[in-house]
């Protein structure tokens, strides 16, 4: 049996490493290695921590991570609720729509945000007729689209991760709650909430780490007036050719994204399911 | 008190699941509803705890009308089948629930729910998790939460049937010595005749979504009054017959070439009626020869029971089936004569 385990398990752990693991290692070791000289040297780092700029994109990356991890969960736990609830069959083509953007190109459904932000886009236009502003308003290249954007790329996580782990609630503790004398509202905040902790817990993950290190909606709508840890990234590495800068980068962007998880398994409550 | 009016459910629009549905549960009583898997007994139950919306008549609960009210105002103890106990909160804390809700002090608190768990034998287990518990530590639990709050009402559905046989009949008396005690007006809802037999003040038995009788216990399981409730209460035997002559206490029936006296009629019979005869094969006898009211018959089978030996036997007015205590006299396969105590006939109207 565990022979039989280790051998079918041992191909995807073999890709894993090989295509995985052992790049980052070699990204982690560059990270620490001096251009010319070939030295250890922690320079790359100081330079990333000690620059203003780099310290102000850190700080903007870990903000706007926070924010839309935020913002996903008001969003999606009244939404989870109720697809929860629904009868089987309409849950499973809600939940079809639910992905769509998933489906969607990322090229595609962030040029779809420049039509409705750009300077002489759908909401400057509106704003312009009715005399609301003089001139357009800047909407792009702002943390607002950035946060837009990347709200409505992960939000289906969000809402995936939340619906899994309700629908594990019978609805009979629900009705439990009620009867006991608490209303909707009781009831979701004491029963409800608690009981897809493990849900939040997952979905908050994955949108945290998803939105400090999506590439493509910070790069179309932050542009290079609100880089991100991603955008800037791309811009060390193929713009200023600064191969270990972007490496440390790269680095600072994986131990964060890592150190959150861990964090937040750390916190998360105890083991609620029964079963 | 319970009142129930003229109630109307319907899960999908002009279907009803419930229709003209009239109970009454009285201060203190303890009512079951008996009925086959389907007939909407648990249907009964939600819409006295609000949880479907009624598509007519009328819920009173302590002369409050709740028709319109949600389920969180309508003052109702519940107990599930499946217990629904909050499983991330510790045995106090479930117990607690109610009263968080109904503002009740800290201190309050902690006295009631001690009390509650003494009250259902789980003294000191009240820091533990419902996953740590048995199944029957679990039912206790949901009890227990269910009257700490003192409710107008309390409601029960299945709440045995997770458990097995021996802890059934064990809980069923302890939820019955609980509701006297604190003597709740209870709904308990069953498919267990033998259960609402035994802890009922009132059965009320139910088919599709309509009463067909209600009584005490023991008038639901001498004379029930039609087909279905004599068949569902394990008569076993019933054969059609005419109404040949009614006196003050006796009936005549004619079936086939026989003569039958009855002692019991359920509702008005009269001369030339078309009825239904029916008896429980416990009540009746084989006898060797011809007695007053008996029908010749010819023994099929004999099978064994244990303490009962059962006959399967062919009459002209049909087959029936007779178990006789295991220590009297057998018969073999062949002719003999089915005897019919009068007072074990259970005659209706076809
Ligand atoms: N949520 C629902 N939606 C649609 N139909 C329902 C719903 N709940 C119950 N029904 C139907 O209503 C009828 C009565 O159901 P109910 O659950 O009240 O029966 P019951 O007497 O409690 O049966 P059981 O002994 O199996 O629990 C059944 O035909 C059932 O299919
Ligand atoms: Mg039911």
């Amino acid at each position: 049996m565990r022979r039989t385990i280790t051998i079918l398990v041992l191909p995807a752990l073999l890709f894993i490493f090989i295509f995985f693991v052992l790049p980052l290692l070699f990204l982690l070791a560059q990270s620490f290695q001096d251009p010319e000289t070939g030295q250890l040297t922690l320079a790359g780092y100081a330079e990333f921590f000690q620059k203003e700029t780099s310290q102000i994109i850190y700080v903007r990356t870990l903000r706007l991570g926070l924010t839309i991890t935020l913002i996903n969960i008001v969003l999606a736990y009244p939404a989870s609720y109720v697809l929860a609830r629904l009868p089987a069959k309409r849950r499973t083509l809600a939940m079809s729509l639910v992905i769509l953007p998933l489906m969607t190109n990322p090229v595609a459904r962030t040029y779809a945000w420049l039509i409705i932000l750009g300077r002489t886009g759908l909401i400057n236009n509106v704003l312009l007729s009715t005399g609301l502003i003089e001139s357009p308003e800047r909407l792009i290249y702002t943390e607002g689209a950035i946060i837009l954007g990347l709200t409505q790329l992960l939000l289906p996580l969000m809402i995936l991760s939340l619906v899994s782990a309700m629908e594990n609630i019978p609805k009979d503790v629900e009705e439990a709650a009620r009867s006991l004398g608490a209303n909707g509202i009781t009831t979701f905040l004491r029963v409800i909430v608690p009981l897809s902790a493990d849900g939040l817990v997952l979905g908050a993950t994955l949108v945290f780490t998803g939105s400090i290190t999506a590439y493509v909606t910070p790069v179309i709508l932050g542009g290079n007036r609100m880089l991100m840890l991603s955008t800037l990234l791309r811009q060390r590495a193929m713009m200023a050719f600064d191969e270990q800068g972007a490496t440390v980068v790269a680095v600072v962007m994986i131990v964060t994204a890592l150190a959150v998880n861990l964090l937040v398994r750390m916190l998360r409550p105890k083991p609620t399911a029964q079963r | 008190m319970l009142k129930i009016n003229d109630l109307r459910v319907e899960y999908e629009k002009g279907v009803p699941t419930l229709d003209h549905y009239d109970l009454t549960v009285n201060e203190g009583e303890l009512v079951s509803l008996l009925g086959p898997s389907g007939c909407g007994k648990t249907t009964t139950l939600r819409a006295v705890a609000g949880f479907v919306d009624t598509a007519g008549g009328q819920i009173t609960i302590s002369g409050r009308d709740v028709t319109k009210i949600p389920p969180n105002k309508r003052d109702i103890g519940l107990v599930f089948q499946s217990y629904a106990l909050f499983p991330h909160l510790t045995v106090n804390q479930n117990v607690a629930f109610g009263l968080r809700m109904r503002r009740v002090t800290k201190k309050d608190q902690s006295k009631r729910v001690d009390e509650a768990l003494r009250l259902v034998d789980l003294e000191g287990l009240g820091e533990r998790r419902p996953a740590q518990l048995s199944g029957g530590q679990q039912q206790r639990v949901a009890l227990a939460r269910a009257v700490v709050i003192e409710p107008q009402l309390l409601l029960l559905d299945e709440p045995l049937s997770n458990l097995d046989a021996k802890l059934r009949v064990n809980m069923r008396t302890e939820i019955r010595r609980l509701q006297q005690r604190l003597s709740v007006t209870t709904l308990y809802v069953t498919h267990d005749q033998i259960e609402a037999l035994a802890i009922s003040d009132r059965v009320v038995v139910m088919n599709h979504g309509r009463i067909e009788q209600s009584g005490t216990p023991e008038e639901i399981y001498k004379q029930p009054q039609t087909p279905f409730v004599a068949d569902f209460m394990g008569f076993e035997n019933h054969f059609a017959g005419t109404v040949s002559a009614v006196d003050t206490d006796a009936l005549t029936v004619q079936a086939a070439d026989t003569t039958f006296q009855a002692s019991q009629a359920s509702g008005d019979l009269r001369a030339g009626d078309e009825v239904w005869v029916y008896f429980r094969s416990e009540s009746a006898q084989l006898a060797a020869d011809a007695v007053p009211n008996s029908v010749p018959v010819n023994v099929l089978l004999r099978t064994f029971q244990g303490n009962a030996i059962e006959y399967v036997i062919q009459s002209d007015l049909g087959e029936f089936k007779v178990r006789l205590p295991e220590d009297q006299v057998r018969f073999d396969a062949g002719p003999a004569y089915l005897s019919l105590n009068p007072d074990s006939l259970i005659v209706m109207p076809k």
